[in-house]
């Protein structure tokens, strides 16, 4: 396959092939951070989708030099996700912490029990905690990089990072 | 952190749904294609070019009917198209004030005159028919007093219709006699009932403010 940053300028010139290899690239990690945050299959493909589909239009004023693409791509994500919890809580449909608490019993039993404790857990922390954990430590993006999605100036983000973790670890040993 | 690398092995095994697997990609190119060809289309590029020339042709024409003078074949046009904005926004008072302009600024003519004047007391009458609140009422007394002083300074400067004026100048006041003598009456009427012993809640009569 070619070099992304390749692709990427040949999606920038308006090759719509170059943005569909961009697009088999990131469609599973773009998928997976949006199903892991809304606990919803339909929504989080449409989500997915949109994704996409604004991170073409808004290609041509993407800078290469200025960040890496995957931290563009989940940017977008993100902020389509915020945009729909809004929605979602004007119309009182399930969030994030209902969900966890919500499901079926059989699963909660099945499921391994120091994956529901870390699970809770996250669930308790604020939008911007839990997407530094996602990011970071599952989606194995550089600190930088999640400095670019959430919108945190990057020489806080170390500092953040660290407490983020000892908040989870007091979360976990509390309950 | 162990509990964490857990919940990671739980979050990597999320899988893609069949669709976006097969049909994800396809679905997009098609929505970029077919934004691609509606940008594209002669038929959008008609509308919007139509939109704009239709935008353009209504903000001349409602300038040049603005412009219209009395005498002129688009002036009542122009008369109907103030009517329907009065209509819309509930201020007739605007109407009474743009007919006494027309009425001042056609003076050397005495045919074109003749209608200015008509319309503005068609203008007056109508405004007195909508002026039912006490605060409309009161808006309407302050637009007949403006123009009232307006057609007295005009016929100080015009001679030729000078009778004309002062039969406008007395409409005007009679109109706005009628407003105050409603007012008036209505608060001797109140101050009658409040003599009557129809007093307030400490039984002292109630004190009409004016």
């Amino acid at each position: 396959m070619e070099d992304l940053s390749n692709l990427i300028t040949r999606a920038q010139n308006g090759d719509k092939d170059a943005f569909g290899q961009i697009y088999s690239i990131f469609y599973q990690r773009i998928f997976r951070f949006c199903k892991f945050n809304t606990k919803q299959n339909a929504t989080a493909q449409d989500i997915c989708q949109e994704t996409f589909f604004k991170a073409w239009k808004s290609l041509p004023s993407f800078s290469q030099k200025g960040g890496s693409f995957q931290a563009y791509l989940f940017k977008i994500a993100r902020n389509l996700i915020i945009d729909m919890s809004r929605k979602k809580k004007e119309e009182r449909l399930p969030d994030y912490f209902d969900v966890v608490s919500d499901e079926h019993v059989e699963e909660k039993v099945e499921r391994d029990e120091k994956t529901a404790k870390v699970q809770q857990a996250l669930a308790q922390l604020n939008e911007i905690d839990r997407q530094i954990v996602i990011l970071h430590y599952f989606e194995d993006m550089t600190q930088i990089e999640v400095a670019r999605v959430i919108g945190v100036k990057e020489g806080n983000i170390r500092v953040k990072t660290h407490r983020v973790l000892k908040k989870l670890k007091e979360i976990i040993g509390e309950e | 952190m162990k509990e964490l690398e857990y919940l990671k092995k739980e979050y990597l095994k999320i899988q893609t749904p069949q669709y976006l697997n097969q049909e994800g990609w396809h679905e997009i190119s098609q929505k970029l294609e077919s934004q691609k060809r509606l940008a594209n289309s002669p038929l959008f590029a008609r509308g919007l070019t139509f939109a704009a020339v239709a935008v353009l042709f209504l903000g001349m024409v409602f300038t040049t009917l603005q412009a219209a003078k009395p005498g002129s074949l688009l002036y009542p046009v122009k008369i109907f198209s103030d009517d329907i904005t009065a209509l819309i926004s509930g201020n007739y008072e605007g109407n009474i004030e743009k007919r006494a302009q027309d009425v001042i600024n056609v003076q050397n003519s005495r045919e074109d005159f003749d209608q200015a004047a008509e319309e503005y007391l068609k203008a007056l009458e109508k405004s007195k028919q909508n002026a039912q609140k006490p605060e409309e009422k009161q808006q309407f007394k302050n637009t007949l007093e403006d123009q009232e002083q307006k057609l007295k300074n005009a016929q100080k400067e015009n001679q030729p219709q000078n009778e004309k004026l002062k039969e406008l100048i007395n409409k005007t006041i009679e109109a706005k006699g009628e407003i105050e003598g409603v007012k008036k009456k209505m608060q001797n009427s109140n101050n009658h009932e409040n003599e009557n012993g129809n007093n307030g809640e400490n039984g002292n009569p109630v004190r009409i403010r004016d």
